[in-house]
């Protein structure tokens, strides 16, 4: 897959869809392409965090834990999902353990990479944080929302 | 130390100094025949004088003396000789001579500098001896760069004066006296001016000297606080940065040169003053003797045979003269630098040699307990940091030492190491005052490690292994071969007051490592310790980063090779052979840059790097004749396109752009410009110049990094048959310097880990440097030998200048590493691990415990805490508060009992 494929796809997920394309494309430079087996476990719960994963083809489970049940989150032909999003955002540990189900093509983009472009871009993150915004709206109620800001842990 | 550099020169050289000057009074017989041959060639030969008659002869090699009051005493009559014949042989001997003067003058000059180096040798180690030997209280004022300096450079001169010391005064004062006494002996009243002349010289110049040895004197103190202060601002220079005061550190050394530069002119001005004078007075000799010898030669009271004579005779005077009052400011010189580091040397509380000697006799009596009595220690400021604390700690023991690090926990520890002398009481081992016993005993019996332990320069494993190095170990199996074989050594070092050790000798102490050592010797010791530790990993990492130096290890090859097999296989076992795409000679590797895959191999001098040697004709003609150019050209267009596109408008980012790695930010505008100027006509039409740059660019695109799409299958099928013929037709000098990717041969420029993976990591697997750390970690615990061997390698990782090439942490776990592996009754760690977080100092103090308590005789370990939670790991807490022993606290949950902690340590 070519990363013009992957800005097109990446532009499917709400985090994503408002932001300018060409930082879009700068992101994906930026990230890495990775592939996993079924079984092989994407990250633990409690490891430290550097970035999210697109899964671009494949599905994964999300084990929260105690907190939730186990839930299953896949790639179609036309939309992507992304899991360690709000570990990446908050910059805090995972939250869950995620493993792949099928062989899973996924694009890792590392935190670091993510706040400076987005920093760099008063429109895309504006309209990011409108985005994230109405998530937080829709998870209202459903599930616990997502921690707000940062908060570096001393470590 | 002998405070008169006279004295000292001559108690160490008095035999040498006199066989010297009875040589040089031996050389002075030829030395005065070749005066006198030149006089008797002229006259006699040349001139004629005794050759009226066309056959005359004359006396050759006759030896007879004119006894005063007794007549002629012959000797030896001589042959008789015809004028040409005399000629000849009179030349002869003149040569004879002229060697002869030679090679004594080249054995004296030999002799002289032998000397003169031996007393260096010796002055130098006396100081840095002195050194090791200072009290510790004296190391708070002094500047290592000082020290440095004088024991280096300004005693050096010392060895060039010494040899002279004494038989230049004795040759010099003999050659002035004779040519004195040769003037008296033509004019006696012509002979009293000079002598008087003499005399003022000598009384005078010496006095007008006195000033230049003063400045002499603050030129070396101020040249040495020179050398103190840059030798500061290399230690501090982290500090100069942070604070931006470099221009501070700018003025003071400029202010410091400016001193100097006053002082030295003021020498200069002063020194050739005295010169002036001291030629002037030379020359007013002659002037007396043209005047009032003239004077009287033309009233007739003196003829002029007799003015001419004394005038010659005067010739030989100056000479000497002026060589002997160099000398003396020579001396004079050097007895003030010799003071001035004598000086710095001194000091009242010595440590007693005999408590560093090699043979100090072991007490009798058992070394436990460890008895502190009454101990107080008084700071600087006068305060007393310690006082009364009364302790007893015996073997097997565990201590912890809280109270916070005003209480008086940390100069406990220091005095419990034997850092700090107490200022009252006592600290004994058993019945034997600790202050009485020698190093030997304390140093071993003791351990002692703190978080700022220093390290020497050297690898890791000489710093590890540097508290076993107590006495040399057996003789080496040397041949005593050459000239300066073993046996020169010892004899040199003798002659100079050395002591005779044996650097290249084992030093390690094997019977005090500890674990014992065994089957697999001192290694498998340090890598018990290591994993004590926790800095395994960071030394395989080392490992991982170095390249072998195949002159060290010459076996390394083989093992390496090994590592490479094995590594392939355990992946295979896993079924994960594409984790690492190995490097094969006719397929592309996905993960390698397009230049990798082309050049397929590695340069033998990692200094030069591939794109240097990529530059070589060779490789433009290559790609030239089998068409790869115009494919490298259009590819490298196209990446460059792909790029700007991409970093378009984030010019005003160069946080982005350090993203941007196979080119400059400066580049990118330029690249931008290559591609408008190379839009039509493509490879044909295109300048040298972008041809070259293109293809440059295209050598580093590799497809599923950067996903441009730009590789096709018939692209790479061309690189790797290009990739064939480049290698097929290689120049040989090309071939010295790069070696192919072979499966069986080790890359002699690559690292360890290049050459171990011999491939390139496939990213394509999600997490893939985890995954090859866990395979290796898994492959490690199934063959310990190879992690063994990886780890000898790392251990091989130079610590650079006081282990700066460690991180703070890594220092102090080693520093921790090289207590543990000496067996010592008491271990004292003075918060060996300041500033690491409370979890880790926990997990490592466990470890250490557990370690130290499984080994046959557990030993005292006596563990000073800034953080008061951790004590509950020890059996007993001692609380110092105020200076003063607050609290004695025995955890009775803590069993002393072995065989839990034999489990403990073993978990």
């Amino acid at each position: 897959m070519l990363i013009q494929d992957e800005v097109r796809r990446l532009r499917s997920l709400p985090l994503f869809s408002e932001v300018d394309p060409g930082r879009l494309k700068l992101l994906c430079f930026t990230s890495a392409r990775e592939s996993f087996e079924p079984g092989e476990v994407i990250f633990h719960e409690g490891d430290p965090g550097f970035g999210a994963y697109v899964i671009m083809s494949g599905a994964v489970e999300v084990d929260k834990g105690d907190q939730q049940e186990p839930f299953t989150k896949a790639a179609s032909e036309r939309e992507v999902a992304v899991v360690g999003q709000s570990s990446m955002l908050a910059e805090q540990p995972r939250g869950a353990t995620v493993t792949a189900l099928t062989p899973v093509e996924a694009l890792h983009i590392r935190s670091e990479c993510f706040f400076k472009i987005m920093s760099s871009c008063p429109q895309s993150s504006e309209r990011m944080i409108r985005s994230l915004g109405a998530q937080i709206h829709d998870q209202d109620g459903r599930r616990r929302p997502i921690p707000r800001g940062a908060d570096p842990s001393p470590n | 130390m002998e405070p008169r550099l006279f004295r000292y020169i001559w108690t160490h050289t008095r035999r040498e100094q006199i066989f010297i000057v009875l040589l040089i009074a031996v050389s002075m017989i030829p030395f005065y025949l070749a005066f006198d041959l030149p006089k008797r060639i002229v006259n006699g030969p040349l001139l004629g004088q005794g050759f009226d008659q066309p056959d005359a002869t004359q006396p050759f090699l006759d030896i007879s003396f004119n006894i005063p009051f007794w007549g002629t005493v012959q000797l030896s009559p001589g042959w008789q000789m015809e004028r040409l014949e005399l000629l000849m042989a009179l030349s002869f001997t003149f040569l004879a001579l002229v060697i002869i003067n030679g090679i004594f003058k080249l054995i004296i000059n030999t002799l002289k500098g032998r000397l003169g180096e031996r007393l260096l040798r010796r002055i130098r180690y006396d100081l840095v001896d002195r050194i090791l030997r200072f009290p510790p209280a004296r190391f708070r004022q002094l500047k290592a760069g000082e020290v440095a300096s004088m024991v280096k450079d300004e005693i050096e001169p010392l060895g060039g004066f010494s040899g002279d010391a004494f038989t230049q005064p004795a040759l010099l004062g003999g050659q002035a006296l004779t040519a004195l006494l040769f003037i008296f002996i033509q004019h006696f009243w012509l002979g009293t001016v000079a002598a008087l002349m003499a005399m003022v010289q000598v009384a005078i110049i010496p006095r007008m000297r006195r000033r230049l040895i003063r400045l002499g004197r603050e030129r070396q103190l101020t040249a040495r606080e020179l050398a103190g202060r840059v030798a500061e601002i290399v230690d501090g220079i982290q500090t100069i940065h942070a604070y931006d005061t470099t221009n501070y550190e700018r003025a003071d050394i400029t202010s410091r040169l400016g001193l100097i530069f006053r002082i030295r002119y003021d020498i200069y001005q002063w020194k050739f003053m005295v010169k002036f004078l001291n030629n002037f007075l030379a020359q007013v000799t002659p002037f007396l003797f043209y005047s009032i010898g003239g004077y009287l030669t033309i009233t007739g009271h003196l003829d002029v045979g007799q003015l001419v004579a004394v005038i010659n005779a005067y010739k030989e005077l100056p000479g000497p003269m002026k060589e002997l009052i160099d000398w003396d400011l020579a001396r004079q010189d050097m007895q003030v630098k010799y003071e001035q580091v004598v000086e710095q040397f001194e000091s009242e509380s010595l440590i007693d040699p005999a408590r560093h000697a090699l043979d100090a006799p072991m007490p009798t009596g058992p070394l436990a307990p460890l008895v502190l009595q009454g101990v107080g220690v008084q700071g600087d400021s006068g305060s007393a940091q310690l006082s009364e604390v009364s302790l007893e700690i015996a073997p097997g023991e565990t201590v912890a030492i809280v109270g916070g690090s005003s209480g008086g926990g940390p100069v406990l520890g220091e005095v419990l190491g034997g850092l700090v002398a107490p200022t009252t009481g006592t600290l004994a081992l058993g019945e034997c005052e600790c202050a009485s016993l020698p190093e030997s005993v304390t140093g071993r019996v003791i351990g002692y490690a703190a978080a700022g332990g220093y390290f020497f320069s050297g690898s890791a494993l000489d710093n590890l292994t540097y508290g076993l190095k107590r006495r040399p170990g057996a003789e080496a199996e040397e041949p005593d071969t050459g000239r300066y074989g073993r046996d020169w050594r010892r004899r040199e070092a003798r002659r100079a007051g050395n002591p005779e050790f044996d650097l290249a000798t084992d030093w390690i102490d094997h019977d005090a490592v500890q674990p014992a050592p065994a089957e697999d010797g001192l290694l498998g010791a340090v890598c018990t310790v290591l994993d004590v530790v926790e800095l395994a990993e960071d030394t395989v990492a080392f490992a991982m980063r170095s390249r072998i130096d195949m002159e060290i290890m010459p076996d390394a090859t083989e093992r390496v090779l090994e590592m490479r097999e094995a590594l392939r296989e355990e992946l295979a076992r896993r079924n994960m052979s594409n984790l690492v795409l190995p490097f094969e000679p006719d397929r592309y590797n996905a993960e390698a840059s397009v230049g990798e895959n082309l050049f397929f191999g590695a340069p033998r001098d990692p200094d030069t790097s591939l794109k240097r040697i990529l530059q070589h004709p060779y490789f433009r003609q290559s790609l030239i004749d089998n068409g790869l150019a115009g494919i490298l050209f259009d590819l490298g267009r196209a990446f460059a396109r792909a790029t700007v596109e991409i970093f378009e408008g984030m010019e005003q980012n160069p946080e982005m752009l350090q993203w941007l790695t196979y080119m400059t930010p400066e580049e990118l505008p330029e690249f931008e410009q290559l591609l408008a100027r190379t839009g039509n006509g493509g490879y044909e039409r295109a300048s040298q110049p972008d041809r070259q740059r293109l293809i440059r660019l295209s050598f580093a695109y590799i497809e599923p990094r950067y996903r441009f799409g730009l590789l096709t299958d018939e692209l790479r099928a061309r690189v790797v048959e290009g990739r064939q013929i480049l290698h097929r037709e290689m120049p040989e000098e090309l071939k010295a310097q790069v070696q192919r990717y072979d499966p069986d041969e080790y890359l002699v420029g690559a690292s360890l880990q290049e050459n171990v993976l011999f491939g390139k990591l496939n990213r394509r697997f999600g997490n893939a440097e985890e995954r090859l750390k866990g395979v290796v970690r898994d492959l490690f615990g199934q063959r310990p030998e190879l992690r063994q061997q990886v780890l000898s390698i790392g251990l091989g990782h130079d610590v650079g200048a006081a282990g700066r090439r460690l991180s703070a942490l890594q220092r102090q776990k080693l520093g921790l590493a090289r207590v543990l592996i000496r067996r010592s009754i008491y271990y004292v760690m003075n918060e060996p691990l300041a500033g690491a977080d409370a979890k880790l100092q926990g997990r490592m103090i466990d470890s250490i415990l557990g370690f130290l308590g499984a080994q046959p005789e557990p030993p005292a370990v006596i563990w000073v805490l800034a953080n008061e939670v951790l004590a509950q790991k020890f059996r007993r807490t001692v609380e110092i508060s105020g200076g003063r022993l607050a609290s004695d606290r025995v955890d009775p949950d803590i069993e002393v009992d072995e065989s839990s902690r034999r489990l403990h340590a073993q978990s």
